[in-house]
């Protein structure tokens, strides 16, 4: 009796709530939509670069079986030397032939070809290597040669290391979930309290308050991540190859964005208990389609497109592109653009939607 | 109710609303609503719950916005770009006295008097003067989460006086506290208007009225009355009212046949209130209760023009 009766006022209050309700139902639907289609270790769509000379047979053989295999995508990197090619995010591999070509050197007995590997993303570093590995065993036994010794330099994290992949993503999730959180709740807690009311009630300017509720958070969330930063070089060996200033630089755009994502959703929700609902969503949609955990090539054309609208996509591509591989200037800024276009939208929207009436 | 804006139409009027509607969707909460406020009078806003009372208030502070009419504040329109001149004219506390449990009563304090763009020797001036108005004698560096209800008033009051402004609007600021704390605050209200404060005030209770200059009375959105206590009673009963001590205890029959005979019949405590119908006599009362006249209170106005319809 006791129980029905509990259970029966719970169900009530929380899809008597229109927008918990909401959040409730669509809750599953989101995760369940985002981790079938995000969540796949395949690694394909690798794009894949190659120097040899236009008569080394045996090089010629071993690109067209790689691209034919569907794994990976044919890019021309003829203009640029290989390890550019891969600094630069063009390619995430390259196959380079010994000088004077792999045919003559199978020949001799010695074949051998160097494989370049982008191994920021070490799960991805891992796959190709394992790919390649295959396909020129393949090859060799098709064409009846001697076996050809495959030298991988993995680039960036040359011991392969998980954590150099990982914690730079971590980075990134920590200050979007702090800066969004506590920005959404701070607002949902005044609006809850009442005490919206009274700052509202003062002749102050929809701006001000704006700045106040965000610089704070913000400020707050740029001091965590170079806490987090320095535990991870501690604790962790992570690297930081890239400008210290070009890093500060990308984590104020970011956290800027984060903060004006955090305003956005207050403007969602009127209170805290909506809040930490709302920013879960939220949080879990930006994680899983930021490339942290799963690449984002393997997800479908759609899904990708959105995780390119991802701020957070973009800030765990800078972190880690900055970090372990020195940021290429061109990188940096393509992914810098995307997020101050993110951010413009975002603010708008909620310059847009944030009242000081309680209309 | 023209009667008693013609009386005081030579006053200055701090408040004035003209015609006001605020509507939500489809619902009126206020509907054409006008009334004026007198400078430096105690000007009580009275109405059941829902009646548009805090909706009124909160258009007079700029909280929300008018669907139609008029509300100025001392000679000030409410128009776009102009609310920042309004709202540092106001004080406003609101029904749940609302500061930062989590700071203490100077960060309260030097909060408020920031978003009011109040200098810090100013502020420091105008709290000093403020405690020693209230008396309040609590260390500032007190948590507000640790202060009995009746202090969390008086600071929340202190927070809506810190940038000094000309009216003082109260939503229901005695509700949740103790009788004592009650009886103080309106001291400190009275306290206010002396200085030359104008206190514009929202409440449920009655006795708390009797202290007003002028009260307006809200009901269903609709004003339905305004004027002082006095002319309330005396536009509202123009006969005699009566209270009743029954010398038994009245059964059922007996309360449905007097409340038939009568025009009010209202219980109040162990007595009832009551006002016969014209013709009817006292005498079928006195056989069975001891009769006295009494002076209406603005309880029996607020039951007979607030409660009396439903």
């Amino acid at each position: 009796m006791i129980l029905r009766g509990f259970i029966k006022k719970e169900i009530i209050q929380t899809l008597r709530d229109p927008r918990l309700g909401v959040m409730v139902l669509l809750t599953p639907v989101i995760q369940i939509l985002v981790f079938g289609y995000a969540i796949t270790n395949d690694v394909i769509n690798i794009r894949l670069g190659a120097y040899f000379q236009p008569r080394d047979v045996i090089a010629q053989d071993i690109y067209r079986s790689a691209i034919a295999s569907r794994w990976f995508l044919p890019v021309d990197t003829s203009d640029v030397a290989p390890e550019q090619a891969i600094l630069s995010g063009k390619v995430d591999a390259v196959i380079v032939a010994p000088e004077g070509g792999a045919t003559k050197a199978v020949g001799r007995g010695d074949g051998k070809l160097q494989l370049l590997i982008n191994a920021s993303n070490v799960l991805r570093a891992r796959a190709i290597d394992g790919y390649i590995q295959s396909i020129v065993h393949n090859v060799c036994w098709q064409n009846g040669s001697s076996p050809i010794h495959i030298v991988t330099r993995p680039l960036y994290n040359p011991a392969l290391e998980t954590t150099t992949f990982i914690v730079p993503g971590i980075i990134a999730m920590i200050l979007t979930i702090l800066v969004m959180m506590l920005t959404c709740t701070s607002i949902a807690k005044e609006r809850e309290s009442g005490t919206f009311e009274t700052i509202i009630s003062a002749p102050i300017k929809r701006r001000d308050i704006i700045l106040g509720k965000t610089i704070p958070f913000a400020m707050i969330g740029l001091f965590n991540t170079f806490v987090v930063l320095i535990a991870g070089m501690l604790f962790f060996d992570l690297p930081f190859r890239g400008n210290f200033f070009v890093f500060l630089v990308e984590n104020l755009l970011y956290v800027i964005c984060a903060v004006t994502l955090g305003l956005l959703m207050s403007t969602f929700v009127k209170n805290q208990q909506q809040s930490m609902l709302c920013s879960f969503i939220v949080i879990f949609v930006l994680m899983m389609l930021s490339g942290s955990f799963f690449p984002i090539d393997n997800m479908p054309v759609w899904l990708r497109w959105v995780a390119y609208a991802n701020p957070l996509a973009h800030h765990t591509f800078l972190v880690r592109n900055i970090l372990l591989k020195g940021g290429d200037a061109v990188y940096v800024t393509q992914h810098c653009l995307a997020i101050l276009a993110a951010t413009l939208f975002i603010a708008l929207c909620s310059f847009s939607r944030f009242k000081i009436t309680l209309n | 109710m023209s009667n008693v804006n013609a009386a005081n139409a030579n006053s200055y009027h701090i408040v004035e609303v003209k015609n006001l509607n605020v509507v939500f969707g489809s619902f009126f909460a206020v509907k054409d609503v006008s009334f004026f406020v007198n400078k430096g009078e105690i000007f009580g806003f009275l109405g059941a719950n829902g009646a548009g009372k805090t909706t009124t208030i909160r258009v007079i502070c700029g909280l929300l916005c008018a669907t139609s009419g008029e509300v100025i504040v001392d000679n000030e329109h409410f128009i776009p770009g102009k609310e920042d001149i309004i709202k540092s004219k106001v004080g406003y506390m609101s029904q749940r006295f609302t500061l930062y449990n989590d700071l203490t009563i100077k960060e309260n304090l030097a909060f408020a008097a920031a978003i009011h763009k109040v200098p810090r020797k100013t502020m420091q001036k105008n709290k000093s003067e403020l405690f020693e108005l209230v008396k309040i004698d609590r260390d500032e560096s007190d948590l507000v989460a640790d202060l009995p209800s009746g202090i969390k008033q008086q600071i929340a009051l202190v927070a809506a006086l810190i940038h000094n402004p000309t009216l003082v609007v109260l939503d229901e600021p005695t509700a949740g506290v103790s009788p004592a704390s009650r009886a103080q605050f309106w001291a400190l209200i009275k306290r206010l208007t002396e200085i030359g404060k104008t206190v514009f005030v929202t409440t449920h209770y009655m006795d708390e009225a009797e202290n007003c200059n002028r009260i307006a009375l809200m009901r269903s959105g609709e004003l339905i009355a305004v004027g002082s206590g006095q002319e309330l009673k005396q536009n509202t009963f123009k006969q005699q009212i009566y209270s009743i001590t029954p010398k038994n205890e009245l059964t059922k029959e007996q309360i449905r046949d007097f409340s038939q005979k009568c025009d009010l019949f209202k219980p109040y405590g162990i007595h009832f209130h009551v006002i016969p119908k014209d013709g009817q006599s006292m005498g079928d009362f006195e056989t069975i209760a001891n009769v006295e006249n009494v002076t209406p209170s603005l309880e029996d106005v607020f039951v007979q023009l607030v409660e009396g319809d439903r």
